[in-house]
């Protein structure tokens, strides 16, 4: 696998400036004559296809939801960075750069990063002029806030809404291009397997979600932007439909999976109350900033009601472990700590996990109406969901998976380790290393799709570009075999469960168990033995999917169970590479903790020496050890140091 | 606790559909969606045909989740989506009707899935600011008021659910049209193509059948982000002046 | 050049304009309100059945004698009524048709019985006017009671005869089955108007923000006030309140 990233020669400053030039261009009129698929319409998808079709490209996008609009990235709340330094507060390209390098434990690469944190500033000037509506002061100028423990006021928000309002935004761009033509929209349709002819992606196989229709496509390159999988942990803060298949299916073409062990787990989200749960509600960062988290001191007072616990009996472990940060500390850091008391016994729920975090003393302070102005929204979704009015008892809160940071490999131009295959947004390993701050996927996700892959593209047109390609080429039918056969295959289950009089088992079942699994061996922990032991389950799991999942209904209908039972069949596969690459990653760094790395207060220990390297995983077959490759990070700007929010 | 539910079947578009009774046993910190959920495991598990819904985020922010409860799209609770609507709202043995959004302009898929395309396509016709990928000047160069933008955000805010279609006793799509359009025209942005933005998605509204609209204000009660009704006026002004414009 | 920008040529625009239902509407809130103005004349005009015989046959009179400009407005009063007539058919078909399928059970949360009743209460109101021209215009129901005919001219002073329409009100208000009829009607006219006026307003997007409560009360209040100002004189005359001898 060549894993050549292609970074440009040159002072950091001056690559992508460099790189802008030297990517060949295509002439603007042949432009109409290529077409691009683009899997997704989230904030990368949707934005890079607005963006090629404005440049003259003949796009075809697709989703599975119903409308472009509801891709996952309309749930973001709290806001995204940029270098604006609107706020005169010292902020910088350099420092965003630095501050995301240094946020993602050292284990992203110099140049993209650099390049991410150059156009974050264009990206605000693009939204605004959408119509994006983010905060302004009262003299009309933009307003920023301080987020996840950033030292400068650099992120921009819409409310709580910072992610619906930028889709939306996209959203209309991508519009705009539909109403011209230069955009054909596929809604309700899945992408589920990736065409790749002579050593290049030139196609998709898809279903049709409502009538069942699989359908080919042909193209001169595609593009993914279809997401993260943090829904292998079944309970995640992502949207339900959230999932690995199009990046997994591509992994099983040949694209090299980078890094799949690097997982975010987020650390104020609203507890699971019964074996019911369905997904996890994120609670905003930003609570953090008057919130206190603690627990009861002694195990006598677990299950009192919070009031009653006297202030000395309370344990405010984040502000006793971490002075400076205090309950600021990065999200892998409040997460882990929270595990840490809850599995000493301390957790506030029979559950065992769960922590308050409380608003009395910032009540106190400001007022009730001040913390109502602040918080008064997320107040009042806490209130619908969990019952209980947090201005009067403390919220209670647990960390929940939330993101990912590992996804297919690329170059510095996005390209994956197929040619012609381009990964966008939170598909890509992308430029987080192992942790990402808070308000940067936004960032890169449209980094990607407005200002990286339009000039990358290009140049993957103008020098690879490998003719015409009827969808007739065996290379498609085989593909397209294959989806048929694993659909009637899936669907087969169910029937032969039924006449056999088995236990029907529902694919939620499974998927629950395998996030069980997950959660328990790599989640927010992971040690050898316990990642052995979930390789050691995953397979049976799997195995006894294929025996037992029920999927009803028909292959030509709308039949969600069908799309379910695909995508967990995917994450059965998928979660095994995630071990794999946990139980290699032998250093605790970012949102990767491994229990045998560190330190005697419990803080993580990286090993720079072996593992300065992103991982690369090839693909070998179902259940089979993937290859590794690595991609080795030279850091000619930044020097490694061990993070400390001491 | 107990509830029963009557809910709408329909296996296909184009195939009549029934109520169905089922009982499901719940718990009052379910969502109502993982009650639904719960009775769909039991129906698998009986070899049963689940209920299709649509739903996504589960946090009330996608606008996928569309269910008429009880008479009341999305249920009983103002300004809340079905999604974020939990069973503690019930009593033990309550019964609950379950029906999708009803209009000609959103053709049921199956059971309580439509098909709201039309919305999109409303979009397609004008909802945008024409601005080319990295032709916008710096972001600070327009100051926009607090006022102003707090007043844009509002409209902004809808998440093109289409309870404001299914609560309307016309079905009309007015106050999600005059969303659109007031959240544009009221931004220094978005004035300049406001009279032909204004002209497109009316005559866009109308090609999709959806009714007219006789100020019920039902859409604005029934919408999950509480939308005012003021939107609708505003786009009826938006309307006449581009009606009365000469470009 | 956007593709749907292209499509808005000025044929376009005008088949649009005339036709959307925006248009539509606004036809309706204009013949409405032209309505509403002419009802609320309409009554105040008759109120003067308080002030005794004299003054109301002279009211009576001198509207008659408008001559042509009495033709025009009659005219005027006819394209109203029938273009909303016309307008209110169309829009009430494609509310209609836009939702084919009825809801087991859809619940109204913020609309009034009287929003969601416009095009019966329409209907109600379109019998009565015909009616009431037939009455009261052109005497050709009720026209004599009791072998008397009220709509014939009287000589009610030496110089001149005219029509005794005092006369012919009280007698009709006595029968308690036409007061019924003009009582009925009214509060169908009352309800109309208290959702029509206030709904005119947001048509013509003038009800918003701080401006909208206040139109909000006038439609209500308008209606009301047409309402009662007409009932009141069946009232008063079954109440011998007038027309008492
Ligand atoms: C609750 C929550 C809050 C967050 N808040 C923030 C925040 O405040 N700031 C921040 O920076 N980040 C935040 N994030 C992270 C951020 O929202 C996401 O990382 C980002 O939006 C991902 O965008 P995307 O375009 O890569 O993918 P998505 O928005 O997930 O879009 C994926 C698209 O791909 C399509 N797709 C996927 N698979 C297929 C297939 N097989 N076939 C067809 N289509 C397919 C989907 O239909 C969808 O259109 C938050 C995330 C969550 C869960
Ligand atoms: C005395 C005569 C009448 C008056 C003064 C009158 C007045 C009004 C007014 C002011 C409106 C509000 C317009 C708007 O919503 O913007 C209205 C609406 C309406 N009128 Fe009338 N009207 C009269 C007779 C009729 C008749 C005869 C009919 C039908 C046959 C009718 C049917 C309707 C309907 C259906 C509406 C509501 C339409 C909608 O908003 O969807 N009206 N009327
Ligand atoms: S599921 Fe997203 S709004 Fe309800």
């Amino acid at each position: 696998m060549d894993l050549d990233a292609k970074i440009p020669s040159g002072s950091l400053k001056d690559k992508w400036d460099k790189a802008r030039f030297e990517l060949k261009l295509v002439n603007p009129s042949n432009k109409r004559d290529h077409k691009l698929i683009i899997v997704g319409s989230g904030l990368a998808g949707a934005s890079a296809a607005a963006s090629l079709a404005e440049l003259g490209y003949d796009i075809e996008c697709f989703c599975f939801q119903d409308s472009p609009r509801r891709a996952h990235s309309i749930a973001a709340q709290g806001g995204i960075n940029a270098a604006k330094n609107y706020q005169n507060d010292g902020d910088s390209v350099y420092r965003l750069f630095y501050d995301t390098i240094k946020g993602g434990d050292y284990r992203s690469r110099e140049a993209n990063v650099y390049r991410l944190a150059q156009v974050s500033v264009n990206i605000i000037d693009q939204c605004v002029a959408q119509g994006v509506p983010f905060a302004r002061e009262y003299g009309g100028a933009l307003a920023n806030r301080s987020f996840g423990g950033a030292q400068v006021s650099r992120t921009f928000y819409a409310r709580g809404q910072t992610g619906q309002q930028l889709l939306l935004g996209a959203y209309s761009a991508l519009n705009r291009q539909i109403d011209r033509g230069k955009i054909k929209m596929h809604p309700r349709t899945e992408m589920l397997d990736l065409v790749v002819v002579d050593g290049h992606a030139r196609g998709i196989i898809t279903r049709d979600l409502v009538t069942g229709e699989i359908r080919r496509f042909a193209a001169d390159a595609v593009l993914l932007a279809t997401g993260g999988y943090a829904n292998v942990f079944c309970l995640s803060t992502n949207a339900k439909t959230c999932n690995v298949t199009a990046t997994y299916r591509a992994y099983k073409r040949g694209a090299g999976f980078a890094n799949p062990c690097f997982t975010q787990i987020h650390p104020t989200c609203i507890p699971v109350s019964g074996d019911y749960q369905s997904k996890l509600t994120l609670m905003s960062e930003s609570l953090r900033n008057d919130g206190r988290v603690w627990v009861p001191r002694n195990k006598a007072d677990i299950g009192k009601p919070a009031k009653s616990i006297p202030e000395e009996d309370r344990y405010y472990y984040l502000e006793e472990r971490y002075p400076s940060f205090g309950n600021l500390v990065p999200r892998d850091v409040a997460s882990r700590a929270a595990k840490k008391v809850c599995d000493a016994g301390y957790s506030i729920s029979k559950s065992g996990e769960a922590v308050y975090l409380d608003f009395a003393e910032a009540i106190g302070r400001d007022g009730q109406k001040a913390i109502a102005d602040r918080y008064g929204n997320l107040f009042e979704m806490y209130e619908r969901i969990t019952g209980d009015n947090p201005y009067q008892t403390p919220m209670r809160i647990y960390p929940a998976a939330h993101y990912t940071m590992g996804g297919l490999w690329v170059d510095y131009n996005l390209m994956s380790s197929i040619p012609g295959l381009h990964v966008l947004g939170e598909a890509n390993f992308s430029d987080h290393g192992a942790n990402r701050l808070g308000a940067s996927a936004l960032m890169q996700g449209l980094a990607d799709g407005y200002f990286v892959i339009p000039y990358t593209i290009g140049h993957y047109i103008a020098t690879q570009y490998q003719g015409e390609l009827s969808t007739e080429h065996p290379a498609f039918a085989r593909a397209e075999a294959e989806v048929r056969e694993r659909q009637r295959k899936l669907l087969d289950i169910g029937a032969k469960s039924t006449k056999a009089g088995a236990e029907r088992k529902s694919v939620d079942y499974f998927h629950r168990k395998l996030g069980k699994i997950m959660w328990e061996h790599c989640g927010m922990a992971r040690s050898a033995s316990g990642l052995e032991q979930a390789l050691a389950k995953i397979p049976d799991l799997r195995e006894q999917f294929w025996r037992q999942a029920y999927v009803p209904g028909g292959a030509d209908e709308l039949n969600p169970w069908l799309e379910k039972a695909g995508r967990v069949a995917d994450f059965l596969e998928f979660a095994e590479i995630m071990c794999h690459d946990a139980l290699y990653r032998d250093e605790s760094c970012g949102g990767h903790f491994r229990e045998e790395h560190q330190t005697e207060e419990g803080e993580a220990v990286r090993n720079d020496e072996d593992f300065a390297h992103g991982a690369v995983w090839e693909y070998q077959g179902v259940g089979i050890k993937p290859k590794l490759h690595t991609e080795h990070l030279e850091f000619e700007n930044v020097k490694l140091t061990t993070r400390s929010y001491k | 606790m107990d509830i029963k539910l009557k809910i709408w079947r329909q296996p296909g578009p184009d195939q009549a559909g029934f109520f169905e009774d089922h009982r499901v046993e719940a718990d009052p910190h379910m969502s109502f969606l993982e009650m639904l959920d719960v009775l769909n495991e039991q129906l698998l598990v009986a070899g049963k045909d689940p209920v299709a819904f649509d739903h996504d985020c589960r946090e009330g922010i996608c606008g996928a989740c569309s269910m008429v409860i009880d008479g009341h799209p999305h249920g009983p609770r103002a300004g809340t989506t079905t999604c974020q609507l939990h069973m503690r709202e019930y009593h033990d043995g309550a019964e609950i009707t379950i029906e999708p959004w009803r209009a000609s302009a959103f053709p049921i898929i199956k059971d309580l899935v439509v098909d709201r395309s039309a919305f999109d396509r409303i979009q397609q016709a004008g909802g945008y600011v024409s601005v080319g990928t990295g032709s916008a000047p710096d972001a600070n160069t327009i100051p926009i008021g607090k006022r102003e933008l707090d007043e844009a955000f509002d409209y902004a805010a809808c998440i093109g659910c289409g309870a404001c279609v299914a609560a309307c006793p016309n079905a009309s799509s007015m106050l999600f049209v005059a969303s659109k359009v007031a959240h544009l025209s009221l931004l220094p942005q978005g004035k300049v193509e406001r009279k032909h933005r204004a002209r497109k998605l009316v005559a866009a509204m109308d090609a999709e059948g959806f009714g007219s609209c006789t100020n019920h204000g039902e859409c604005s009660a029934s919408c999950p982000k509480s939308i005012s009704v003021d939107a609708i006026a505003l786009l009826n002004r938006e309307f006449i002046r581009a009606g009365l414009a000469r470009d | 050049m956007s593709s749907s920008k292209q499509a808005s040529a000025p044929f376009d625009r005008l088949v649009n304009a005339l036709t959307s239902t925006l248009s539509l509407k606004i036809v309706m809130a204009l013949t409405g309100l032209g309505g509403a103005g002419f009802v609320l004349f309409h009554m105040a005009g008759n109120l003067q059945v308080f002030l005794g015989r004299d003054t109301y046959n002279d009211y009576a009179e001198l509207l008659q004698g408008l001559g042509a400009f009495k033709w025009v407005a009659r005219a005027g009063l006819l394209t109203i009524l029938g273009l909303h007539v016309l307008t209110a058919v169309v829009l009430t078909k494609r509310n209609q048709q836009a939702r084919p399928e009825r809801y087991a059970k859809l619940e109204q949360r913020r609309t009034s019985l009287a929003a969601m009743y416009m095009m019966e209460l329409g209907v109600v109101l379109l019998l009565f006017i015909i009616y009431h021209i037939a009455h009261f215009t052109m005497g050709v129901v009720h026209g004599s009671f009791e072998g008397v005919d009220y709509y014939a001219l009287q000589q009610v002073t030496e110089a001149s005869t005219r029509r005794d329409l005092y006369t012919h009100v009280i007698a009709s208000f006595q029968q308690p089955s036409i007061a019924i009829t003009y009582i009925v009607a009214n509060i169908a006219l009352a309800a109309h108007l208290s959702h029509g006026v206030t709904s005119t307003f947001k048509t013509a997007g003038i009800a918003v923000g701080r401006w909208k409560l206040p139109f909000e009360v006038l439609g209500p209040a308008f209606g009301v006030i047409v309402g009662l100002g007409n009932i009141s004189m069946p009232l008063a005359v079954w109440a011998g309140f007038i027309g008492g001898n």
